[in-house]
């Protein structure tokens, strides 16, 4: 799992990201794991503000971002998130 | 050990979802109600309405009362790929769940549709409402109460 989040970290994409962005990224990637999914969406929403100050996060560091969070989350937590994430775009008509 | 290229595969296909720009505001909280529904509906389908079973066409079927949309998705549910199976079977069953509510709400407007409640919401909603158009409330309101007379008066004579 660790071996995962370092080396999606070290990707090329996040080296651009703000450092406060990054820091908030690297948090949640640590205090998610081992969480139910409503514990973790708790979490995702506390550093909602942050992730959004600023400049927008550019598509490919929210791709990374988000395998971040699927590296770090547990099995079922991981395919309810999947899941949820899935059906809030077929339910809103996408994002 | 998770697949790597697997979790990547994954987030970039999530990653179309959230889309360009700022995370929306309210999509963790979506996120959050649509797993509370369908843990709901998981715990309907424990509980023996809707039985687990594999190949899903036969166990995933719709109510008597679903509409026609609901058992369109359903009827395609077989079809399709294992992940966009569970997903339509979800959405089908949300969009059952959602028919069902509305038949409650449906049934509840009935009985509520008497003329001094219609009476009482317009007055409720009153202030809310821009104040260049509250004489037209007050129209409205002025004739339910002119209706409610003439019919008290109309009951009257026909008592007589």
């Amino acid at each position: 799992m660790q071996a995962n989040f370092d080396e999606i970290i070290k990707n090329e994409a996040f080296k651009s990201l703000e450092p406060e962005k990054l820091e908030a990224i690297k948090d949640i990637a640590y205090k998610i794991q081992g969480k139910s999914i409503p514990e973790a969406f708790a979490l995702l929403n506390s550093y909602q503000a942050v992730l959004n100050s600023g400049k927008p996060i550019p598509k490919k560091e929210k791709e990374l971002m988000i395998a971040v969070i699927l590296s770090s989350l547990d099995d079922e937590p991981r395919e309810k998130f999947t899941s949820a994430l899935k059906m809030v775009n077929m339910m809103k008509g996408g994002y | 050990m998770k697949d790597f290229e697997k979790v990547l595969r994954d987030a970039k296909e999530l990653s179309q979802f959230v889309g360009e720009g700022e995370i929306p505001n309210n999509l963790f909280n979506n996120m959050a109600q649509i797993t509370n529904l369908m843990e709901i509906i998981k715990s309907f389908r424990n509980a023996g309405s809707v039985p687990e079973a594999d190949p899903p066409a036969p166990t995933h079927m719709p109510s008597n009362t679903a509409p026609n949309n609901v058992r369109a998705l359903m009827a395609m549910a077989p079809y399709m790929g294992e992940s966009n199976r569970k997903n339509i079977i979800l959405a089908s069953k949300l969009m059952e769940l959602m028919h069902f509510i509305n038949s409650f709400e449906n049934e509840e407007t009935s009985e509520i549709s008497q003329p001094i409640d219609n009476r009482n919401m317009l007055l409720a909603a009153r202030p809310y409402i821009e104040p260049d158009k509250r004489d037209m409330v007050d129209l409205l309101i002025t004739v339910m109460d002119i209706s409610e007379v003439l019919k008290k008066i109309d009951t009257a004579r026909q008592s007589i």
